[in-house]
């Protein structure tokens, strides 16, 4: 009877067990970081339809988020604003510019730009942007520096892991209700907030961040 | 890839079937495809979500704040039952209905400061109507599709020819529409074309109660029901909350009169009901006869003699084996109707001949009953356009004088009796034009069809029965681009199709108000007194120049008369000269008068604008109550009309019924009312030859034996249903079924039964033969698997309590005795608590109670959950594998003798256990408790294991077997879609589903709480669940049982309060309030 297996072979389960947890520890870890909204979400930054700078506009030129996002302290969006805000402004300012000329399409025929969304949550969460806001979370904590940003990027993983992070210890992004817009502000620098005393912050503040399922799944 | 699809009956899809695979297909290339399947997957489903776009408004509307939604206050009409709705627009969207807080149809107890506004299924089912894919989009002539220019220039020639032929040889038939708005067009119509023949005619609408009042004399009249004034109640084959008349109305003042909150000061209003059929109504009553329909005007006669009413004819109708309790029966009643003289009130139903309903108006007035502030009073119905009988309608198609036939709305060929074969008879009608939201059975067989709007997407007005107008406005445009209302309809017959139903809704109201009437006078007054002046100064210069001519007339010849020419001329210059003052003067004076009164027409403009925007706001005109009427009552013609009554009962009495979900059938293309069970048989997406047990073995068929039913010489087939409670000897069939040409959703379900109606449009009639064939029929029974009552070797569990008044006065913890005797047990350490025993929890806690001794079974709640949870329906086939998604569901216990029982009816939802039985089973943690007390349910973590399910004790978790609601895409497309609550997770296949109390509502509260308030729901602004939102009764309340002030803890205090399977340790969150009945002690055997 011929030799099926070579003599070689008799040391390749030697080897496997000495690879195998190698290759397994590669793929878990490939798994744990390329899978993660980490790898694949943050740092999002979807060309969108028109050149719309935020570092210039809340950056440079110092304009409140809620000049246009102005639903934000009302409703569960922060609502990319009508074209008509736009307007407000580029009815007269740089009104030679192509990109401009993009507005002013859309204000004419009374069309939607098309943005890109870069936000995007699954469709069982439910976040609501004006009661993050009562709480005193800035939007510097989840949209990161927007007004460093030309294009705007994801910042954060936006997971769920991530939002629990924060709902079980808020104090470090917290500050007064009048500088959740303000991009520059250090809750801790200001002392505002003492450090991470999570009860103390609770008390203070009187939060009650949801920890629970139907929290935000619905 | 190729989809096949295998489509039945019920009108889902059962199952799509995935033919790509060759029979012969390899294990090796399975284990590729598979590879394959999941490598695509992992690239394109995990690394990269899908793209969205974000499109923001160009000009966003005032006040709109992207997702959040708007409500709006309109109104709509079944069969002439208004009810005022809150409409609920997301980012303008349609997506939710709820009754109308000002509306008094819906919250009847306005005046005593309730905010609790409720509505019927019907009412709920209507966001499902609009977005309806099969609704007719495009005019049709003679079935092809014709473009909306042909169709309009069809209308325009039609309306010249009605115009200048007077209206001759031309008929419309128009459904019930209360609408000041239509009959005043109606009456134009009439007015400039006498000849025209107006009919009215109503599927849903109860027509021999107006010829009933007729036949009394009641002219011009309409009859009001105030149950709040009435003590005692006797419904006559009368289903005064299911599907008569103002149903909500009704069942919340009848509720509003057993509250029970008290022990010893508690009275309860007392309900008998004799009636042939099993209604909710029947099932709320404190004492209910069986009988056949044609002995129960006999027995309103008995009861009227027994009253002492002469002149009525002879009483002496046999009524067989029913004879003893029949006599009991009128000595009771009557000595009850006569003890609550002026508060009781004795209710006919729409089934029942006119004679019966003015008999019943004779023992009202008898009783004193009848007047402005009794239980029944008259209001005015001046306006209406004068209706012709139908039969002149069939007589006249029949000879062929029909020129052209004209419906506005309505399915008149499937809800003409059947054997006037109506669709025939449209036939010979020169030419007939049809209008309406569906291309239905009428559509099919009129030459032009045309589209109607939905009430979503039109203006118009309501006038609800007790006189109140309502405002009924749009909330989006026609979805499939045009579509004509009624109003409009109506107003382009006239010529006038540029008219829009705004502008017509608007001119009936602008000259509805009398201060607009003033302005506009005035302005009148001075326009005429201006003209009166001009023309006095035109008469004096015409008086000169009359003179002048004579004088130089004369001048030529004669120079005397010439002088006296002069001296006259002079005299009628001075004239001319006082008659130019005079005239300027008025002049003037009416240019002042009318300046000042145009300033006024324009404040009478701006104050009538003003009161239209208050009224679009309220959704009520409250300034518009009818006007009282005394009739002059005419008894002469009654008791000829009584005798006529035939008490034949001889074999099978057969009972046509309006149905429970789909009405007159202009439901059936509603999946949510098809699939909501039948609130007796719980059967759903078709209709039976339903009977009682004992005539079904008299007459050896069981449930489900498929029977040929012979009445009049016509036969449906259909399966046999028994259903305790029916009259023996009886049998009763559910119109509305059957239908060909409603749409892919009803098409289909169950069989026609109108075919066996007889001409003259009664509902009942005896000699209907029955004969059993070979087959048999599934029956989709959606009860029997979750309840929990005794079966063979089961003693059942006491989910439904119940006791009488009086016992209760003696017992007032009667529901609370096996919770008692529980917590006895664990003191006495026989029962050990696996949990540690649920502590008093911090902030809100929620829970809820259900007020059996309210609820009518309705099942409003089962539909209004389902449009506020995006709840999909599973279709027949799933419903017999006990697939039904329903987070509430409505149980319904027959208790007493197996003959002639009692029901009462349970709305079974999550309980929201403290100690969950479900929760602890669940091997991923997808289900656990939140600290507020609700029993959480994550979607996404659920791996279907059903575990929870399993260990339910309620049985209220639900399962999605299969994708319904992407089954139910594929089969419909992406328009209904557009309904879904998008604050509610669209589940997928293979997770478990349930009631959340509404988180969503309850999150929504929470957020405003935090935000402008101190994080702590106030109770008055408690988030409301969609169920008792909807309850008609108010039987359902929601709230915060930590408050000591919440209408919950209120509720919960009640002695009748009781948790079911509380025995079991499961502390339920949900609790019932046990129900009570005030029987006549003399009629308790």
């Amino acid at each position: 009877m011929a030799v099926i297996f070579p003599r070689w072979s008799n040391r390749l389960p030697l080897l496997l067990a000495g690879i195998a947890p190698i290759v397994l520890g590669f793929v878990v870890t490939g798994v744990w970081y390329y899978l993660s909204p980490n790898f694949t979400d943050v740092g999002y930054r979807p060309q969108q339809p028109i050149a719309f700078s935020h570092k210039v506009h809340a950056g440079e030129l110092g304009m409140d988020c809620r000049y246009c996002h102005n639903t934000v302290e009302r409703g569960a969006r922060a609502a990319i604003p009508p074209t008509a805000t736009c307007m407000n402004c580029h009815a007269y300012v740089k009104t030679g510019s192509d990109e401009i000329k993009k507005i002013w399409a859309s204000a004419e025929n009374n069309t939607p730009i098309e943005w890109v969304r870069v936000h995007l949550l699954p469709d069982y969460a439910y976040f609501d942007h004006s009661v993050h806001l009562a709480a005193g979370v800035g939007c510097v904590s989840c949209h990161g520096r927007i007004d460093r940003m030309d294009v705007v990027q994801q910042d954060q993983p936006l997971s769920m892991g991530w939002c629990l992070n924060c709902h079980r210890n808020p104090s470090s992004h917290l500050r007064p209700r009048a500088e959740v817009t303000n991009m520059d502000y250090d809750p801790i620098a200001a002392g505002y907030v003492a450090g991470s005393d999570e009860e103390r912050a609770r008390r203070d503040f009187k939060l009650a961040p949801p920890e629970h399922c139907s929290g935000c799944h619905r | 890839m190729s989809i096949t699809r295998k489509t039945d009956n019920s009108g889902m899809p059962p199952l799509i079937l995935d033919d790509n695979q060759p029979a012969n297909a390899g294990r090796r290339r399975f284990l590729g495809g598979t590879a394959a399947m999941a490598g695509a997957t992992a690239l394109t489903g995990c690394i990269r979500k899908p793209i969205e776009h974000i499109l923001p408004h160009a000009q966003r509307p005032e006040d709109l704040v992207p997702g959040k939604p708007i409500y709006y206050a309109t109104a709509m009409n079944v069969g002439g039952a208004v009810q005022g709705l809150l409409v609920e627009s997301q980012d303008g969207r349609p997506t939710k209905i709820e009754g109308n807080p000002s509306h008094p149809n819906n919250n009847p107890l306005i005046g005593k400061g309730s905010k609790h506004g409720g509505v019927n299924a019907w009412a709920q089912a209507e966001v499902y109507r609009l977005y309806d894919p099969d609704r007719a989009q495009q005019p049709t002539r003679q079935g092809a599709e014709v473009s909306w220019d042909d169709a309009t220039g069809f209308l325009s020639a039609l309306s010249d020819a009605l115009l200048a032929t007077k209206g001759a040889g031309t008929a419309i038939l128009t459904d019930q529409l209360p609408s000041p708005t239509y009959r005043a067009l109606l009456n134009r119509l009439v007015a400039r074309c006498p000849e025209i023949q107006l009919y009215e005619h109503d599927g849903a609408a109860a027509t021999h109660a107006a010829s009933g009042a007729q036949l009394a004399g009641v002219e011009n009249a309409r009859a009001v029901i105030a149950l709040e004034k009435a003590d005692v109640l006797l419904a006559i084959d009368s289903d005064l909350f299911g599907s008569d008349g103002d149903t909500v109305k009704n069942a919340r003042l009848f509720a509003e009169g057993r509250r029970a909150e008290q022990v010893e000061s508690t009275t309860m209003n007392r309900l008998y009901s004799v009636e042939t059929t099993f209604s909710v109504t029947g099932a709320m009553a404190d004492n209910r006869l069986r009988l056949r329909s044609a002995l129960i005007g006999p027995f309103l006669l008995r009861i009227a003699t027994e009253l002492g009413i002469d002149g009525l004819g002879s009483a002496s109708h046999s009524f067989g084996s029913d004879q003893e309790t029949v006599d009991k029966w009128v000595k009771a009643v009557a000595a009850d109707l006569t003890e609550k003289g002026g508060r009781s009130l004795v209710c006919v139903g729409g089934r029942q001949p006119a004679a019966v309903h003015a008999l019943a108006l004779r023992i009202n007035a008898h009783l004193g009953n009848i007047g402005a502030d009794k239980p029944l009073r008259f209001v005015s119905t001046a306006g209406t356009p004068g209706f012709r009988p139908m039969s002149e309608l069939y007589d006249s198609l029949l000879a062929g004088t029909v020129k052209q036939l004209i419906i506005i709305g309505g399915n008149p060929v499937m809800t003409v009796p059947g054997t006037t074969g109506f669709g025939g008879l449209m036939g010979r009608a020169g030419i007939s034009v049809h209008l309406s939201s569906v291309r239905n059975e009428t559509g099919e067989k009129a030459t032009w069809h045309l589209p109607m709007s939905h009430f979503l997407e039109a203006w118009g007005d309501l006038e609800a029965t007790d006189g109140t107008l309502s405002i009924q406005q749009p909330l989006i445009r026609p979805l499939h681009g045009t579509a004509l209302s009624p109003i409009e309809f109506v107003g382009a017959l006239l010529g006038q199709s540029g008219t829009t139903g705004h502008e017509w809704v608007q001119q009936t109201h602008r000259s509805r108000s009398s201060a607009k009437d003033d302005g506009q006078s005035k302005v009148d007054h001075a326009n005429a007194q201006e003209s009166a002046a001009k023309a006095a100064l035109k008469k004096s210069e015409e008086a000169v120049d009359v003179a002048k001519n004579e004088a130089s007339k004369f001048a030529e010849s004669d120079g005397q008369a010439a002088d006296a020419a002069n001296l006259a001329l002079s005299a009628t210059m001075k004239g001319l000269d006082s008659a130019r003052a005079a005239a300027q003067k008025a002049e003037t004076s009416a240019k002042a008068a009318k300046v000042a009164a145009t300033a006024t027409s324009k404040a009478d403009q701006s104050a009538f604008e003003k009161s239209w925007r208050r009224w679009l706001h309220d959704g009520v005109m409250s300034d518009a109550a009818s006007i009282g009427v005394t009739p002059t009552w005419r008894w002469d013609d009654l008791s000829s009309a009584l005798s006529d009554l035939s008490s034949n009962h001889d074999g099978l009495e057969i009972n046509f019924v309006l149905d429970s979900s789909v009405l007159d059938g202009r439901y059936s293309n509603v999946g949510w009312l098809q699939e909501m069970p039948d609130p007796m048989t719980s059967l759903v997406w078709e209709n039976a030859v339903q009977m009682s047990p004992a005539t079904a073995e008299q007459h050896s068929v069981a449930t489900g034996d498929v029977i040929r039913l012979q009445y009049k010489g016509r036969t449906v087939t259909s399966p046999v249903l028994t259903s305790p409670g029916l009259a023996d000897q009886t049998i009763q069939l559910s119109l509305g079924y059957g239908r060909s040409a409603a749409g892919r959703v009803g098409n289909g379900c169950g069989v026609n039964v109108n075919v066996l109606r007889d001409k003259d449009g009664s509902f009942f009639g005896a000699g209907a033969t029955l004969e059993k064939t070979p087959r048999t029929a599934s029956l989709a029974v959606a009860q029997g698997r979750n309840r929990q009552e005794p079966r063979d070797g089961w003693e059942g569990r006491e989910f439904v309590r119940e006791s009488t008044l009086a016992d209760f006065k003696e017992t007032p913890d009667f529901a609370q005795k096996i919770e008692q005797h529980r917590l006895a047990l664990m003191k006495q350490d026989k029962f050990e608590s696996l949990w540690e025993e649920p502590n008093p929890r911090d902030g809100q806690q929620w829970g809820m109670t259900i007020d059996l001794n309210s609820c009518t079974g309705c099942g409003a709640c089962t539909v209004a959950c389902q449009a506020e949870n995006n709840i999909p329906t599973v279709g027949k086939d799933e419903v017999l594998n006990g697939r039904e998604l329903h987070w509430i569901r409505i149980d319904r216990y027959f208790t007493g003798d197996t003959d002639n029982p009692e029901a009462v009816a349970q709305p079974i939802a999550c309980a929201h256990c403290e100690t969950a039985p479900c929760e602890n089973v669940c091997p991923v943690a997808a289900t656990a408790h939140s600290p507020e007390g609700l029993n959480d349910m994550a979607y996404n973590r659920c791996i279907g294991t059903r575990y929870c399910a399993n260990n339910c004790p309620t049985k209220v978790r639900r399962f999605n077997f299969f994708n319904y609601a992407k089954r139910n895409d594929e089969l419909l497309g992406d328009l209904p879609t557009l309904q879904r609550n998008p604050d509610v997770t669209v589940r997928f296949r293979g997770v478990m589903e349930k009631c959340t109390y509404c988180v969503q509502r309850i999150n929504g509260a929470k957020i405003v709480a935090k935000r402008d308030g101190n994080g702590m729901v106030p109770d008055e602004d408690r988030p409301i669940p969609a169920c008792e939102q909807t309850c008609p009764t108010q039987a359902i309340v929601f709230g915060d049982i930590n408050d000591d002030k919440s209408a919950v803890t209120k509720t919960k205090k009640n002695s009748r309060n009781y948790g079911v399977l509380e025995e079991l340790n499961i502390h339920p969150r949900t609790t019932y309030l046990a129900k009570l009945r005030n029987p006549n002690p003399a009629l308790v055997s």
